[in-house]
């Protein structure tokens, strides 16, 4: 596994905005979803630009901590990048196992845990805003 | 600390959140323990604010909020981002069809304002509002109807014309892209209840060029905008229109507002007391940015500016006689800019401005449109 490299999906289709708080926002218009990355899974994605193995995306992930950080929390970011089709593996990513262990040591992480956020159309609609000002109309 | 009633200002929850928001950590009462536990017991994302509410927690609490509000927060103002993107390629795009048709247009409110003085996402845009020169007010409908636009009511250009007597703007749909209708407003005056022409040329003069995205669009001025906030925001609403509290505090943090305009722009339309109102709110309640000296130009107004705003802050829908005084003050800024209205006598000018107002073909039918006004529930 630590041998597949991970490759940032490169398409005209993604509309990607880096917010200044260090999150990315990511509009997908093959799928019209919308991503946001958190700062952690920024840093992920980014690494993965010119492709790059667990141990790569891991050694990003301590550089912007400044501390050791767990080798499941690299492999969870980019199983998530992936699922949402945002990184490609060169070869067949084996399955994940041992849910409970890797739940746990998610939740114990010291550093802010990587998380990919991704609306479909559906639930854009429920957030979004649709509210007019009025126009002329304005008056009792 | 200003004491605030009415529809304009925010319930105390809401003010809780705004000032969790603004105020610096070093003042912050929330800075050392985060926020407090009761706030998140408010179902905040039911809450009809939470458009404008959310997005703000996001942007300053992201890491801090308790997981269910973090994700509520985030996919919010995910969401408004996305907005906001399609708003700017909308306005952008109405702008150009103006443009060919010879109209210098400049965008105005929620669109104006992230192009510039948001960061992303955390304002949302319900619609597009774009300022034209009001001589070419009929030649911009013409040119919005031609490119598949409706005019509310079905209104012709030539009755549009005549509505401009009495209002501020006039708003087009079509129908989305995702199903829902695409709301647009042309504005003759900047801002409602703002009836100088005086106004509207400064606003489109002191207009500065901005590139947002891959769109380069007109706004006004970082003065012009917070002037815009004030004005809009304290008049009376269908609804509380809470966002022009954080509208005016980036506004303001962007350090670029005149403050010797604003005066200026504020004495031009008899909104030097509103005006006043809504920075010493600011400045009190959210440590906005503003100065001395600039409350102390705007301190002195004519009593009836501070009458008028103790109706403007009544909450929605207003009674029969509130809604009367609404109209009598509402004459009383724009007689003095209308040629007929100016010279006529007041009682039969008040009468005729209502036949405008309501649309009606016959002075008996106005009570009937009054009443069915004064006592409608908000569409928006």
């Amino acid at each position: 596994m630590s041998e597949i490299r991970y490759l940032q999906v490169v398409s005209g289709q993604l509309t990607i905005e880096k917010l200044p708080d260090g999150s990315t926002a990511i509009l997908d218009q093959r799928t019209k979803n919308v991503h946001s990355l958190n700062a952690s899974a920024t840093v992920v994605w980014e690494a993965c630009k010119g492709g790059a193995t667990l141990a790569e995306v891991r050694r990003a992930l301590e550089l912007r901590a400044g501390a050791p950080v767990n080798e499941v929390i690299a492999q969870d970011a980019l199983a998530q990048l992936h699922h949402v089709k945002l990184i490609e593996p060169d070869a067949a990513v084996p399955e994940l196992r041992n849910a409970a262990r890797r739940s746990a040591l998610l939740r114990a992480a010291a550093i802010a845990v990587p998380v990919v956020l991704t609306l479909g159309l559906s639930e854009q609609r429920e957030f979004a805003l649709y509210a007019a000002s009025g126009g002329g109309n304005a008056g009792p | 600390m200003t004491t605030v009633s009415g529809a304009c200002f925010p319930t105390p929850v809401q003010e809780q959140v705004l000032r969790a928001c603004f105020l610096p950590p070093t003042v912050s009462e929330f800075s050392a323990g985060g926020l407090p536990q009761e706030l998140f017991q408010q179902d905040l994302a039911n809450d009809p604010a939470a458009a404008t509410l959310l997005p703000l927690l996001d942007w300053r609490w992201a890491d801090s909020l308790p997981a269910a509000m973090a994700a509520a927060a985030r996919s919010r103002r995910l969401t408004l981002w996305r907005q906001g993107r399609d708003r700017l390629e909308l306005a952008a795009s109405i702008a150009a069809t103006l443009r060919q048709a010879g109209i210098d247009s400049m965008l105005l409110k929620g669109a104006a304002l992230i192009a510039r003085y948001y960061d992303p996402g955390v304002r949302g845009v319900g619609d597009v509002d774009l300022q034209v020169p009001r001589g070419q007010v009929r030649a911009a409908v013409e040119a919005l109807l031609q490119t598949g636009w409706t005019a509310e009511g079905g209104l012709t250009p030539a009755r549009i014309e005549s509505q401009m007597r009495a209002r501020h703007a006039w708003q087009f749909y079509k129908p989305g892209p995702d199903g829902k209708e695409e709301m647009c407003d042309v504005h003759w005056h900047p801002v409602v209840r703002c009836y100088s022409p005086r106004l509207a040329e400064l606003f489109l003069e002191g207009a500065e060029t901005v590139t947002a995205g891959s769109h380069t669009v007109r706004i006004p001025c970082a003065t012009d905008l917070l002037f815009h906030a004030a004005a809009h925001g304290l008049q009376w609403s269908w609804t509380s229109p809470l966002r022009w509290i954080p509208d005016a505090w980036f506004v303001i943090r962007s350090g670029a507002v005149d403050w010797q305009r604003l005066r200026m722009l504020a004495a031009e339309v008899d909104m030097t007391f509103r005006v006043h109102r809504a920075l010493e709110y600011l400045k009190t309640h959210f440590d906005a940015a503003v100065p001395e000296a600039a409350l102390e130009s705007l301190a002195q107004a004519p009593r009836w500016e501070a009458r008028e705003q103790t109706l403007l802050e009544k909450p929605s829908p207003l009674g029969m006689a509130d809604a009367a005084r609404w109209h009598l003050y509402n004459f009383r800024r724009l007689r003095r800019f209308d040629p007929a209205w100016k010279d006529s006598n007041a009682i039969s000018g008040f009468v005729s401005y209502l036949t405008v107002f309501f649309q009606t073909q016959r002075r008996r039918d106005l009570p009937g449109s009054i009443w069915r006004k004064a006592h409608a529930k908000p569409t928006v």
